[in-house]
């Protein structure tokens, strides 16, 4: 059969390919080549006969111009020049070829004449032309000869036209006889002669042109061209009768095929019926796939187990189509037993084990085999099994001679023992030795006699722990009713007796803690309070269960309040804050809530839990907290904290509103006399009187506050105008003007007032208050009892400073700054031993700016700290550079501000720069001023004694203007006493001052204290210095302060001038 | 014609207004009626097939020096487009300052004629080119070393591929610059707009100088759209050339012998290509030496030996007028 079918394809490519074969050869015999071949041919011929029409035309001067002649050879040139043209010619046989160049060659010729004929016939008509104008000037000057001329001309036109060459050899002849020196009839012969010639070189031409064998050479070209193209045309017959005959066999050999195939096919059929039948019959599905994966065949049952692929179940349905139609109603399960094999389990509730297997083709065979029932037995099976494994109770099955067969894996978790472990032992394996209180006997009998019995057992686990258990052992029969086993099933209730234990101690601490608790129901009727909460509302049990806690609702807060509780509720299952509640006796309570939503095993609100303490103690402490941070105690009037807050919040009140408020700023007169005569105690009931009569003259609306020691501010709102302000001020001052009855006496204080507008003076609260503070020490200045509204003269002074203060940190930066020094001259080595630094300011527009000028401001805005540093780090440096140019003995004293201190200059401070610069402490004296022994601090006093300890010494500055008493001065480590120069300016004439400063020296020698006086500026005050033995000068007198510079000259002069001023004959 | 003109003038000085206005009217009728369309000179048409991407090629190369071996003279040194498309020497200079042989012809309108140079050796334009670029006494070249010489031109070989599938080859050269060449016609002429019913075009004497350049028989040889270039005359068709040599004052030379140079036809003695007249008036000196300087001696100079007339110089400056009237209209010529 392979053979035979083998030979059957073989001899159809063979037959087909000789067909193409064949098409080939008659197609290819360039049929199309051929017809432009003749096209050409024809072209050559039709340009043949145009150019012998052109000629033709020239040759009888009836051609205007010869472009159309230039055209046409043009034509032929690029026909002959076309490679493509030319290739058509290429392969054809060498005669035929021979006879094309020949043809083209007869072309070239005439085309070679037809020039010549063209120059030719140009001068032929201009001689023809030129002829009567000849015989005119012939009959104008040589009227004589106008017959002959005529007979010459006419003969001459007849020979033009009927080209005899008879006439031309007459007219030369007669030509010749015409013998006349007459220019003209010279001219005339000239010309003709001329035209005679030229015309019979044209006749020559012409016959040449018509000689070329043109019309041969092209006709011989033809007809063998035609030959050769017949011979192509009979070798295309031939080849199409072969292909008749071949195309012949070709349908005979497919009849043959088609009969063949035909039978074939009935066999096949008839074969597939009975495989049909058979497969039809077969308790299984199936179906089978050819190589390609397309059904061939299904049988019935495999309709009846997927009815909804029915329709698909045609042969040639692809495997991949029905299997997705198929699966898109079952879904696959691994099948249990060892080959792995799937099962379909159908939407219909079929289990359908799938067997598919491939054939040998390739295909795919696939057989179902229905197993829903077995499946669903096992699957019930399966489901008691599951519960027996999943069942939270322990299970423990043994045989009739009660040892165990099976244990389940709660038995095993409980326990502690494996399956593997028991299997086959007695439960007393779970026994925990006797300790269970039950009676064995009875057991067995009621099991026995078929009756489940019931008790618990207390057992030993592997581990040696014991446990409750809770069982229930019935016996299990067999159809006859033999008993074949027992089933334990037990519970392990070990932690439920926890659980119990649990609960119990809950309900001690319900019952016996502090905080009340409440509980209530998701719909918030009370279910139960413990006793705390009884004692802390009134309320017991009986009387809130079943109730709301609205009972308990003080009314105190908003319905938004408990609108918040509920939404934190909801979101956070939990609410804690603190609320006003009611007491059963209806008193009011704060109380701090916490308020739990509990939730039961499923997620689901169970219960609240309100938890809650008593606050009314707490909150009576908080309040008084808040008192003393915002209250003075003495007068619980707001202090100045609060002062602080509250001016905010006024101000934005009137932004708001756009109206203003003002405020005065008070401060008492002679009440410090009152302090320092009568005692604190008399002061302060002062102040508390003074408190009330200020409260007495103000509105409710406005504050009033005790900023401080003996001065209150008042904040007047919603002004009309300054006015206003201006009349409370007086009503202040008036209001203080009465005596007070205190400690017996009568006494008399008095108020000055300054009072600052907002918005008109002040931006913001602190302005405001500094505004109206300067005002009133105007106010002071004027006179006591007086009011004074900030001005624009004070607003001046405050530009001016803010413009300062801006100067001064530019100042800073700019090294604007610049030391000057004066000298402190010993009268008893005669020499300067000190000088004293002394900073100036050398603004760029303003020019030299005194200290006494900027130093306050730079005190006030803590620039004192960067300048303060500024002038050790250059004193030191010039000691230095003193130090370079042999100045050895002189140190420096530099000025020390409280307020340095304050801001954090201290010895390592100083150390620090004294050591970079490298000068010795020693060498620097720290000024300091009376007001620091105010404070009489023991901070202070181990401040200056660090100074000390590095070496340097410490004087105090300007000493005598301050309250400070000497005595008081042993406290600290002073080396030097200052004395301020208003007590020498006088000396020596006022007395007063000549007794204090003797005293100030008698006392500082006992207290062994160095003496310095300062401004001292005439011989007198020298001498009289010195007879006092104050040994140190420091004044005008000697120097005033020079620049850095000059110093060591200045030195050098007041060594020279000392023999002067205090002559050595001078005695004490 | 010319009777037509004077009877309308005699007329129309005796007739009134309305008779002028009717005599208008015929004057227009009989004007438009002139047939000019067997007249033996025929307007130039426009180019409908040019390429402009090789015109645009050709004029580059046309410009180009390197075209010579020395890299000084383009096509553009002796065919000033600007001035008629020739230059006004008698005999252009070559490379190394040799003289050519030959007066150079215009280039304008040089694709209307059958063949090339005087002596009409070259059947196109593309055979053409190749002449000035090897000639020694011209270019002094030879086309592998253009082809060489430009090709290390980036630029221009990246143009050349973009036009000719094979880039720059010698053959595309030539194309090339023979497509600018062919772009080079002059249009609008007055005589051609003339020709097409125009009759300002042309002035009177201009007319009458084309009467007379018939009827002396100029227009035998002088005829077609480029008033000549469409034949071969000999030098001396009437009267002996050897008088015009001999009065030349310079010897005879090959060159002189025309077409004989190519066939060694005795008869192709003196034969030359009758020269178009398109550009006559702008291409100074004429002949095919090139020997003399102004238009009106050449018409003398024609008259006498190719027609065996003497004509006079009031014919001379008519005809010469009218030669003015056959030059047309270029971009390259206004540039």
């Amino acid at each position: 059969m392979i053979w035979f079918k083998a030979r059957l394809y073989l001899t159809s490519i063979l037959a087909i390919t000789l067909l193409g074969w064949l098409f080939f050869l008659v197609h290819d015999e360039h049929s199309q080549t051929n017809q432009q071949r003749s096209e050409i041919l024809l072209q050559l011929q039709a340009f043949d006969n145009a150019l012998d029409l052109e000629v033709l035309v020239i040759s009888s001067m009836r051609q205007q111009n010869y472009d159309e002649i230039v055209k046409l050879t043009q034509r032929l040139q690029q026909q002959e020049n076309n490679p493509k043209i030319a290739g058509l010619f290429n392969d054809l046989p060498p005669p035929l070829s021979d006879k094309l160049r020949q043809y083209r060659s007869t072309l070239h010729q005439r085309i070679n004449l037809a020039e010549q004929i063209k120059t030719l016939a140009a001068e032929v008509r201009n001689g023809l032309n030129y002829i009567p104008m000849l015989v005119s000037a012939i009959a104008e000057n040589d009227r004589q000869y106008l017959l002959p001329t005529r007979e010459i001309v006419s003969r001459l036109y007849h020979y033009h036209i009927f080209k005899s060459d008879l006439d031309a050899v007459a007219l030369k002849e007669r030509l010749a006889q015409l013998t006349n020196p007459s220019a003209s009839l010279q001219a005339l012969k000239f010309h003709i002669n001329s035209s005679l010639s030229a015309q019979t070189q044209l006749n020559q031409l012409l016959q040449k042109y018509q000689q070329v064998p043109n019309k041969v050479a092209f006709n011989q070209l033809y007809s063998a061209y035609l030959s050769h193209r017949n011979k192509a045309t009979q070798k295309t017959d031939y080849l199409n009768s072969a292909l008749i005959g071949l195309t012949t066999v070709l349908i005979l050999l497919l009849s043959f095929l088609y009969l063949h195939l035909g039978r074939s096919h009935n066999q096949t059929e008839r074969a597939q019926r009975r495989l049909k039948d058979g497969v039809d019959n077969i308790r299984e599905a199936f179906a089978l796939f050819d190589a390609d994966q397309k059904l061939i065949l299904s049988n019935r049952n495999f309709a009846h187990y997927y009815p909804w692929v029915s329709e698909l179940l045609q042969p040639g349905t692809p495997k991949a189509v029905l299997q997705t139609a198929i699966d898109a109603k079952c879904h696959y399960q691994q099948d249990n037993d060892s080959d792995q094999r799937l099962v379909q389990h159908t939407d219909n509730g079929h289990y359908l084990l799938c067997s598919d297997n491939p054939t040998n083709e390739g295909g795919e065979v696939w057989v179902r085999i229905d197993i829903s029932d077995t499946r669903h037995k096992e699957q019930e099976l399966r489901k008691f099994s599951r519960a027996l494994t999943q069942s939270p109770a322990a299970v423990v099955i043994a045989d009739i001679n009660g040892l165990i067969e099976y244990i389940n894996p709660k038995a095993e978790e409980v326990s502690g023992y494996s399956l593997a472990e028991v299997v086959g032992k007695s439960p007393n394996v779970f026994s925990s030795g006797g300790l269970s209180p039950v009676n064995y006997q009875v057991m067995w009998q009621q099991m026995l006699s078929g009756q489940a019995w019931q008790g618990n057992f207390l057992n030993r686990r592997k581990n040696g722990s014991l446990y409750w258990e809770a069982a229930t052992i019935s016996a299990v029969k067999d159809p006859r009713g033999v008993i074949t086993h027992f089933v334990a099933v037990k519970e392990d209730i070990t932690e439920r007796r926890a659980t119990e234990e649990q609960l119990r101690m809950n309900a001690a601490v319900f019952e016996t803690t502090n905080e009340g608790i409440m509980i209530t129901t998701p719909d918030s009727k009370i279910i139960s309070v413990n006793p705390a909460f009884t004692k802390i509302t009134g309320y017991t049990q009986k009387d809130v269960v079943g109730n709301t806690p609205q009972i308990f609702q003080s009314g105190k807060q908003p319905k938004e309040f408990y609108e918040g509780l509920w939404r934190s509720l909801e979101k956070n299952n939990s609410w804690s804050g603190e609320i006003w509640n009611k007491r059963k006796d209806g008193s009011l309570y704060p109380q701090w809530l916490s308020i739990a939503a509990v939730q039961n095993h499923d997620g689901l609100l169970a219960q609240y839990v309100a938890v809650f303490s008593d606050m009314t103690q707490r909150k009576n402490d908080e309040e008084q907290i808040r008192q003393q941070a915002n209250f003075d105690a003495l007068t619980s009037l707001p202090n100045r904290t609060m002062l602080k807050r509250e001016l905010t919040q006024i101000q934005q009140r009137c932004d708001e509103k756009g109206c203003q408020c003002a405020l005065l700023f008070i401060d008492l007169d002679r009440f410090k006399a009152v302090n320092d005569t009568l005692g604190h105690s008399v002061g302060d009931q002062m102040l508390q009187q003074v408190s009330l009569r200020l409260s007495s003259v103000i509105r409710e609306q406005d504050l009033i506050s005790r900023f401080g020691g003996d001065e209150f501010v008042i904040v007047l709102q919603d002004l009309v105008d300054s006015e206003e302000a201006a009349m409370t001020a007086k009503r202040v001052i008036d209001i203080l003007q009465p005596p007070f009855q205190l400690a017996g006496r009568t006494l008399y204080i008095g108020a000055s007032v300054g009072i600052s507008c907002y918005p008109n003076d002040s931006d913001n609260g602190e302005v405001m208050l500094r505004h109206a503070d300067m005002a009133m020490y105007l106010a002071k200045d004027r006179g006591r009892n007086q009011y004074q509204f900030f001005n624009s003269q004070m607003r001046e002074e405050v530009k001016n400073r803010t413009e300062m203060e801006q100067a001064l940190r530019q100042a800073i930066n700019n090294h604007e700054f610049e030391l000057y020094y004066q000298p402190i001259s010993n009268c008893q080595q005669h020499k300067v031993i000190a000088a004293e630094a002394l900073i100036r300011w050398q603004h760029p527009e303003k020019g030299l700016i005194s200290p006494a000028e900027f130093i306050p401001l730079a005190e006030e805005t803590g620039l004192i700290q960067p300048i303060g540093l500024w002038v050790l780090r250059q004193s030191c440096e010039q000691i230095i550079e003193w130090q370079q140019q042999g100045i050895n003995d002189l140190s420096i004293s530099v000025n020390v501000s409280s307020n340095q201190r304050l801001l954090g200059f201290d010895a390592k401070v100083a150390a620090e720069i004294m050591y970079s610069v490298g000068v010795d402490p020693s060498k620097i004296i720290f000024e300091i001023t009376e007001n620091m022994f105010l404070e009489n601090s023991t901070e202070a006093i181990t401040w200056l004694k660090e100074f000390k300890a590095l070496g340097s010494k410490l004087a105090i500055d300007d000493f005598g203007t301050g309250y400070s008493s000497l005595s008081y001065l042993k406290q600290f480590p002073i080396d030097k006493l200052k004395i301020d120069q208003a007590f020498i300016r006088d000396l020596p004439d006022n007395q007063e001052d000549a007794t204090l400063v003797n005293a100030i020296i008698a006392m500082s020698k006992s207290l062994g204290l160095e003496l310095i006086a300062e401004g001292v500026e005439t011989v007198e005050q020298l001498h009289y210095l010195h007879q006092l033995n104050c040994p140190n000068i420091q004044g005008f007198l000697f120097s005033k302060p020079v620049k850095a510079e000059q110093l060591p000259a200045v030195i050098q002069q007041i060594k020279a001038v000392f023999p002067q001023l205090l002559p050595s004959d001078y005695e004490i | 014609m010319q009777a037509l003109q004077q009877y309308n003038r005699a007329i129309i000085s005796r007739l009134n207004l309305i008779g002028i206005a009717v005599t208008l009217l015929l004057l227009h009728t009989t004007a438009s009626a002139r047939d000019l369309s067997s007249e033996p000179i025929t307007p130039i048409s426009p180019i409908s097939d040019l390429n402009q991407a090789k015109v645009d090629l050709g004029k580059v190369l046309f410009h180009d020096t390197r075209l010579s071996s020395d890299n000084s003279i383009s096509c553009a040194s002796c065919h000033d487009l600007k001035s008629g498309g020739a230059d006004s020497t008698p005999l252009s200079l070559g490379v190394n300052g040799t003289k050519g042989t030959t007066n150079t012809p215009t280039v304008y309108n040089t694709q209307l004629n059958f063949v090339q140079f005087w002596d009409g050796r070259a059947a196109n334009l593309h055979e053409q080119i190749n002449g000035p670029v090897q000639n020694p006494v011209e270019m002094n070249t030879h086309w592998p070393e253009v082809t060489t010489k430009l090709s290390q031109d980036v630029l221009l070989r990246q143009a050349f591929e973009a036009v000719y599938p094979e880039g720059l080859k010698a053959d595309n050269l030539r194309d090339a610059i023979a497509e600018f060449e062919r772009s080079l016609i002059t249009l609008n002429a007055p005589f051609d707009r003339w020709l097409k019913g125009d009759e300002t075009a042309l002035t009177d004497e201009q007319q009458q100088g084309y009467q007379l350049f018939k009827s002396y028989g100029c227009i035998s040889c002088h005829q077609g759209a480029n008033v000549g270039g469409n034949m071969y005359a000999h030098f001396g068709a009437v009267n002996d050339i050897s008088a015009y040599f001999e009065t030349r004052g310079t010897p005879l030379r090959e060159a002189d012998l025309g077409r004989y140079i190519i066939t060694h036809d005795p008869l192709d003695r003196y034969l030359f290509k009758v020269p178009s007249l398109r550009m006559a008036a702008y291409t100074a000196p004429y002949f095919h030496d090139g020997a003399i300087p102004d238009l009106d001696s050449a018409i003398k100079i024609m008259g006498r030996f190719q027609l065996g007339r003497e004509i006079p110089n009031q014919h001379i400056t008519s005809i010469s007028a009218f030669i003015r009237s056959l030059a047309g209209e270029h971009p390259e010529l206004s540039e």
